[in-house]
């Protein structure tokens, strides 16, 4: 088996910061291997030495057995390493067709197009994954899925060796990711390599023959082909170098009327007749497959979209549906947004005003001028509310990882001393470290403050860690409501598994 | 074929022949050749200026400055050759020479937007500003109603002409070709070869198409050579067409939206939001029918633009529904999961 990449003792600094510090990194010809790491551990700056974006300070690097001192982004095209971004780098402007050979018809440099001989490569590229679709179809028309499939083509058309795929799953619904794998596998058996970068470890485990773990820039556990696979406890032990407690939250029922009463809840495409009740210091999970109406009903539950018919009762008294947000926020709901970026903060604006923007509206006077001193004590005080490692109350929201961005948006929630939290996804693309930290502040909210929750998720394991009863939704519907404590996360894996069979199947 | 068919360059033609049929009704002269003649006259020059402007778009880039660059070059050339009584220089010359002007006036901008990464909307705001003052202050604020005599005949050279019922003449005036030209070329270029693929590529995506290899800053160079080759072409054109050539020609300078509304209305429904050669065209020819139909028909210039601004809706409507592009959702649950 022939190594195609080889790193040895890689070190790399930016301004001081160490980046990478002593990587050994190696993957063969037609191996799967997952890199997996926190946020800023340095995966990104290997990718980019791999692809020649950054030089190493010191370190070999072998590719195709052949030593580079460093390498030029084109010189790791030609040996064959091709990038797929996060973002997919596709032109949203052009076809399909036009996308996959785009790269092909700059780097062969050529003075003219010949339309046919291109379209016939595409539509053959096409084949030989087994994707079906039409080549003219305009980039900007498609699905995440339809977009990484056509960002895999483009990489094949240039003779790839060796795939790097970042984040590639974040986005895809189970059966993509699975039809993904198959590609993958069909790739491998072609002889080319895979590298994922991934946080997902649930995918890292089903798809990769080995896998490289990093923390600090350098890499504390590898394993090859054929080696014991780790469990999901000791990846994340590596991962962060700690221990995390597997307890399930402990809930304890005061015994007075329910916060929050769903009564028949619908709204017609998204989910019908749902009805819970959540108690104060409750934190109940939803979940359930892609397409369950489980983001619809988050959505529907603080008036951001109404639903048609069934009602809300609240601490006994009828509410009614929720029309408009204005609702919601009338009896005290908060609501953390699945996109952060777009629906939770806004990002160019101070962390110090993004934490106060819920209840700035309290700091104005009758003269509708704002009072500044106010303000900034409260600033303080809501930031002083939880521990945002490396933050500055001036800079803009967008400085922050997406962990701490998180935090932020539930600061500012939390400043209006809310009686229901509802939380959309709430650690989508947030390392475990700060994960944690959520999972701590939700619970604490709930067991000291008595506020009652409802965690939205597709992430069966914080679903298990957060929560003390769980709603599964299947077709917009509720098809299975117990108590954490009588189920375990591989039932409820086996659950959903079988909820996705039987969905094919018809 | 089938690939014209499908887009909006075909919505685009089918809203031409509606608004011909409907002005038909009212004026039976509208379905005449004479008065085909002098829409392709009113609609050349605007749409030669319309294909500088779109190559830029196509690249991702904006430009308020080609009318004010194309009227700078043409002007300074007739100035020099007037004042000097060189009214014999040869009509090839005189658009060299503009050509050239305009070129480099086209690469202060690329130096601009490219090199400094200006703002391009506001950068070439300011070129428009900067020439318009130096042209008045340092050159000259006098209209030149003597052009040299090459010129002269080139602005009274015409193809065929044709009667309208009650006798007078329309010509097919010259500048057609020049129009047909550069339009062949452009279509040639941005379809058919290799740079256009990549003008194409950093309009859709300018990291993305760093990423492929590609060398902005080079693709940028030639964009705005072209552009200004065409301005330069384009200002004697006008000049020629005019017979006779104005510091700040007010069909030029101030009107570079009008252009620019052609250019969007030929690029059509947001999915695929790249300029076409032919949506252009027929863009322009859209926009110059109903005003100067309008004319013909004597109502008011106010009513004009207002329905000069009712079609331009009307279109990129009626291009969103023929993309079937469906409305956005509040709460974004499409893009659920992750």
């Amino acid at each position: 088996m022939k190594n195609i990449v080889t790193i040895q003792d890689m070190y790399k600094s930016f301004f001081g910061v160490v980046a990478m510090d002593g990587m050994n990194f190696s993957i063969n010809e037609g191996e799967i291997r997952c890199l997996v790491g926190e946020n800023g551990c340095g995966k990104s700056t290997l990718i980019k030495m791999i692809s020649g974006f950054y030089a190493p300070d010191e370190g070999s690097l072998t590719i195709n057995g052949t030593p580079y001192k460093r390498i030029t982004p084109a010189e790791s095209i030609a040996n064959g390493i091709q990038v797929i971004y996060q973002d997919f780098s596709l032109f949203p402007n052009m076809t399909i067709a036009e996308n996959i050979m785009m790269y092909d018809t700059v780097a062969k440099k050529r003075p003219f197009i010949h339309w046919k001989a291109m379209r016939k490569r595409a539509v053959e590229t096409l084949e030989r994954i087994h994707f079906q679709i039409d080549p003219d179809l305009y980039v900007s028309e498609l699905n995440v899925a339809q977009k990484q499939m056509v960002a895999i083509c483009r990489a094949i058309v240039q003779e790839a060796r060796l795939l790097i795929m970042d984040e590639p799953t974040t986005a895809l619904t189970t059966k993509e990711v699975s039809k993904l794998f198959d590609v993958v596998a069909a790739l491998k058996a072609h002889g080319v390599s895979v590298l994922f970068v991934s946080h997902k470890l649930d995918e890292v485990l089903e798809i990769c023959d080995s896998i490289t773990i990093m923390r600090n820039g350098k890499n504390v556990y590898d394993s090859q082909k054929g080696d014991k696979v780790l469990s999901k406890e000791e990846i994340i032990f590596y991962m962060t170098g700690k221990r995390f407690s597997n307890a399930t939250y402990d809930f304890r029922d005061p015994g007075e009327a329910p916060l929050m009463e769903v009564e028949h809840y619908t709204m017609r495409g998204a989910f019908q007749d749902v009805s819970f009740s959540l108690r104060k210091g409750e934190i109940l999970g939803i979940t359930g497959l892609l397409g369950c109406g489980r983001g619809e009903l988050a959505e529907s539950l603080f008036g951001l979209i109404p639903a048609d018919s069934g009602s809300i009762r609240i601490n006994g008294r009828e509410a009614g549906i929720f029309r408009k947000v204005d609702d919601a926020l009338a009896h005290n709901i908060a609501y953390v947004p699945e996109d952060r970026l777009t629906e939770g903060l806004h990002l160019d604006q101070s962390i110090a005003d993004n934490a106060v923007s819920r209840i700035i509206g309290r700091f104005a006077g009758r003269t509708g001028l704002l009072d500044i001193k106010g303000l900034s004590r409260q600033k303080e005080e809501s930031l002083s509310s939880m521990s945002v490692a490396g933050m500055k109350p001036q800079n803009p929201a967008k400085s922050l990882s997406g962990g701490n961005q998180q935090k932020i948006v539930l600061i500012k929630w939390l400043a209006s001393n809310p009686d229901i939290l509802i939380l959309n996804c709430p650690t989508v693309g947030v390392d475990i470290g700060a994960k944690n930290d959520i999972h701590g502040i939700v619970r604490s909210l709930a067991s000291e403050k008595g506020v009652g929750v409802i965690v939205i998720s597709d992430d069966i394991y914080e679903i298990m860690q957060l929560c003390n009863r769980v709603l599964v939704m299947k077709d917009g519907k509720i098809s299975m409501e117990t108590d954490v404590r009588n189920t375990t996360m591989e039932q409820l894996e086996t659950y959903l598994a079988s909820e996705e069979e039987g969905g094919a199947a018809s | 074929m089938k690939r014209l068919l499908k887009h909006n360059e075909a919505l685009l033609f089918l809203l031409f022949v509606a608004a011909v049929l409907l002005f038909s009704l009212v004026n039976p002269q509208i379905l005449t050749l004479a008065n085909f003649y002098s829409l392709i006259r009113s609609s050349a020059i605007p749409a030669i200026f319309a294909l500088s402007i779109m190559l830029v778009m196509c690249c991702g880039g904006f430009d308020m400055s080609f009318g004010m660059i194309g009227a700078f070059s043409s002007y300074v050339v007739m100035f020099y050759l007037t004042e000097n009584g060189k009214l014999d220089t040869p009509v090839l010359f005189i658009f060299l020479a503009a050509v050239c002007i305009a070129v480099l006036l086209q690469l202060f901008n690329w130096v601009l937007i490219d090199k400094l990464n200006l703002q391009p909307f506001i950068t070439t705001l300011g070129t428009q500003s900067l020439l318009k003052g130096l042209l008045l202050a340092f050159i000259s604020t006098s209209y030149i109603y003597v052009l040299p005599h090459q010129v002269t005949k080139l602005g009274m050279t015409y193809l065929h002409t044709a009667t309208y019922a009650d006798g007078i003449e329309a010509q097919l005036h010259v500048v057609v070709v020049f129009m047909a030209v550069m339009y062949a070329a452009m279509h040639l270029i941005l379809q058919y070869t290799n740079f256009g693929r990549q003008v194409y590529a950093i309009g859709g995506d300018v990291d993305a198409a760093r990423r492929a290899g590609i060398n902005v800053s080079q693709v940028r160079f030639l964009v705005f050579v072209i552009a200004g080759v065409i301005c330069g072409v384009g200002g004697v054109m006008h000049d020629a067409a005019a017979r006779c050539s104005l510091p700040i020609p007010a069909d030029l300078v101030g009107k570079e939206l009008n252009s620019i509304a052609a250019v969007v209305l030929g690029m059509g429904s947001q999915k695929k939001a790249r300029g076409s050669v032919l949506g252009t065209l027929l863009g322009v020819f859209l926009l110059q029918f109903i005003t100067g139909n309008l004319i013909m028909l004597g109502v008011p210039s106010y009513f004009q633009q207002a329905v000069s601004g009712l079609f331009i809706f009307i279109g990129l409507i009626v291009q969103m529904a023929g993309s079937g592009r469906k409305p956005r959702r509040k709460g974004g649950a499409n893009h659920e999961g992750a």
